[in-house]
């Protein structure tokens, strides 16, 4: 072969060679856009892959906005549709309401029937009266007189207490206060994948203070989540979620004061008036926010004992839940998916259902 | 004497002359499974300057076939063929006689280039093919920058005496023989 | 003995030797920066690796952030919950503390993160 033949190709080559690793350390470059958008009282995260900065500012001006109307509208310490309904049913008037909040107040029935009770998002009076309602204002010092408690626990405002006919709305228990909670905001992510899908964004992950829901995968691997340790620091254990699914997890520690040497925390159970005892949080995967929303905060009602049946209620087959001893109760299908990070890894008890 | 009706496999002097760089390379092979390795998977992979200086002086054909005869072979002798180490070692040789293909064709590069390149290669199949199929741990990726680093250093120890030996090679053959094909000496 | 091809091969191989050293030995996950919002905006931008306390002036006070041994809490905020300080020492990247009466949010950053969020 013909010396310059052999140097021009050869030159060919690496340079070919120069070029494929440039190529490779350029494509590690992920086109992730990140935002955070100050809403429902609180921080959503929002981490698009595949997206342009343009398309990104798009998707988060849409999602503010929708969120912000949600939060209005769904928050009964705003002056939107919900407050509305609140003071229609204290008044024992019937009130029209939107599909949107139709469809809301129907699955909080599904959820309440399904829970036995555990889930109640018509107990808005004892909220109140604990005053644990808002991040952003006092705590309560001490709990309230036994006798307040009683008093709302026995008035027993129950989701069935709502009638709903055609989209006419009317409470025959005038004690019934609607407060949906975090069930909003687990709503709320639902309708933002929907928003995220219409504007062609199919790889997302949505954070809402602290609860997760995902559409699609980071490039050529899933998204993945940390779940932080509810006593203690750091985290706990790490997740994969696959393209569609949400991890939620309730606990004692969000909001919480300590009145002689006991701690109460923000989740009441609709039975007792009390803030619910014996776990510390329960963490639930399944693909539909509502559900994983609905099954924390009432498999932490049910407690130690009895949240399988709950979970087995709602349909929820992935479940961790820690109690006061730090013990960790798993079901077999949730022992799968986390691998724990803590050192010294907890103790964990598998639970077949 | 050929019987008629019989044919007979007809040994070239090339056939030979890979045979007998095989058999080299093989005894150096297994006398290195015999020697103390102070990390598994770390070894100084001295088989490896026959196949560069095979590669300098007979071409990547040659080198090729005496990087993989040596492996297959000597898994043979040893007793590890289709064990895991043999697997281990497959990759390993496959990809340094591919590494040596590429090399082969970049200018500029002698035994030196050659036998980092295939040193390199060498180990990083081996590491994937453990990862893969034995311990997909993520602990173990850990260990890849210490394997890598050693395999740089042996390879760099064995490109030098590749080199050496060549040289004294060619010096012998063109003595010998002046139309002797030129050794891959690097061009300047 | 040594051409230019040689040369290059070596040099490059040092490249990756290097590379997967800082690739694989950095600690997992955890973080190098501590980005500090208010309000939605970021504001300051610490590298974990230097001590030091830092005053954020939020909506209703201002918020005391700490940067010691490669980790970051907040020390001192205002807000009824003291959520941001229960969540403690933060070195993963990715881990938050938020303070969200006072519209701040702590969060540790870095090349390699584990997660790409945090379930709380």
């Amino acid at each position: 072969m013909p010396e310059a033949l052999r140097d021009s190709r050869s030159r060919r080559l690496w340079t070919a060679l120069l070029l494929a690793l440039l190529l490779g350390a350029c494509a590690r470059e992920q086109p992730v856009y990140q935002n955070r958008l100050l809403v429902f009282g609180s921080f959503v995260d929002l981490t698009l892959y595949g997206v342009t900065e343009a398309e990104g500012a798009q998707a988060s001006r849409l999602l503010l906005q929708q969120m912000s109307r949600q939060q209005r509208d769904w928050s009964p310490r705003e002056d939107g549709e919900l407050a509305r309904l609140n003071a229609a049913l204290a008044a024992g008037e019937t009130m029209e309401v939107s599909a949107e909040m139709l469809e809301l107040l129907s699955r909080g029935q599904r959820f309440f029937a399904a829970t036995d009770g555990l889930l109640n998002p018509a107990i808005g009076r004892l909220i109140d009266l604990w005053g644990f309602g808002r991040s952003d204002q006092e705590p309560p010092r001490r709990p309230p007189e036994p006798a307040a408690i009683r008093q709302v626990v026995e008035a027993a405002p129950r989701m069935t207490d709502l009638r709903l006919e055609g989209r006419s709305v009317r409470s025959v228990n005038p004690a019934v206060k609607l407060d949906f909670g975090a069930l909003a905001e687990a709503v709320a992510a639902e309708s933002a994948v929907a928003t995220l899908r219409s504007l062609g964004i199919e790889n997302a992950i949505i954070n809402m203070s602290g609860d997760i829901k995902v559409i699609g995968r980071r490039g050529d691997r899933n998204w993945r989540v940390g779940i932080r340790n509810p006593r203690g620091e750091g985290i706990l254990a790490a997740v994969e979620l696959a393209d569609g699914e949400s991890v939620f997890t309730s606990g004692d520690y969000e909001r919480f004061f300590e009145y002689e040497g006991r701690r109460y925390h923000h989740i009441l159970d609709p039975r007792t008036g009390y803030p619910s005892e014996g776990l510390v949080s329960v963490t639930v995967i399944h693909d539909d926010p509502a559900v994983a929303n609905a099954g924390t905060t009432a498999m932490l009602v049910a407690g130690p004992e009895r949240w399988p049946e709950t979970a087995r209620a709602l349909g929820i087959d992935q479940v961790m839940a820690i109690d006061r001893d730090g013990l960790v109760h798993l079901t077999p299908a949730m022992a799968r998916r986390l691998t724990f990070l803590a050192e010294p890894p907890p103790p964990t008890r598998i639970h077949t259902p | 004497m050929r019987e008629p009706g019989h044919t007979v496999v007809q040994s070239t002097r090339e056939d030979v002359r890979i045979a007998y760089l095989a058999a080299l390379a093989i005894v150096i092979h297994i006398a290195e499974t015999a020697l103390p390795s102070p990390l598994p998977g770390i070894k100084p992979g001295l088989a490896n300057i026959v196949t560069v200086v095979v590669l300098c002086r007979f071409g990547w054909r040659a080198a090729a076939w005496v990087g993989l005869l040596r492996v297959l072979v000597g898994s043979l002798l040893v007793g590890t063929f289709l064990s895991p180490t043999f697997f281990l070692s497959a990759a390993g040789a496959l990809a340094a006689v591919l590494a040596l293909g590429l090399s082969d064709r970049l200018p500029g590069v002698g035994p030196i280039g050659h036998s980092v390149l295939a040193s390199l290669a060498h180990m990083a199949a081996q590491f994937a093919v453990a990862y893969q199929l034995f311990v997909p741990h993520p602990a173990m990726l850990r260990l890849l920058p210490v394997l890598m680093s050693a395999a740089l250093a042996f390879g760099l120890v064995n490109g030098l005496i590749a080199a050496r030996m060549s040289a004294v090679a060619h010096a012998r053959s063109t003595a010998a023989d002046p139309d002797e094909l030129p050794t891959c000496a690097p061009q300047r | 003995m040594i051409g230019r091809g040689d040369c290059v091969i070596v040099l490059c191989a040092l490249a990756l030797v290097a590379g997967l050293y800082l690739g694989l030995w950095t600690p997992a996950g955890h973080g190098t920066e501590v980005s500090i919002w208010v309000a939605g905006e970021e504001r300051h931008r610490l590298p974990l690796n230097e001590d030091r306390l830092l005053d954020v002036t939020g909506a209703i006070g201002i918020s005391t952030v700490e940067v010691r041994d490669g980790r970051v809490r907040v020390l001192k905020s205002p807000g009824p919950y003291q959520v941001c300080m229960r969540a403690g020492w933060l070195r993963d990247s990715g881990e938050s503390a938020v303070c969200l009466p006072n519209q701040v949010v702590v969060q540790v950053t870095g090349p390699n993160p584990r997660f790409d969020s945090i379930n709380f």
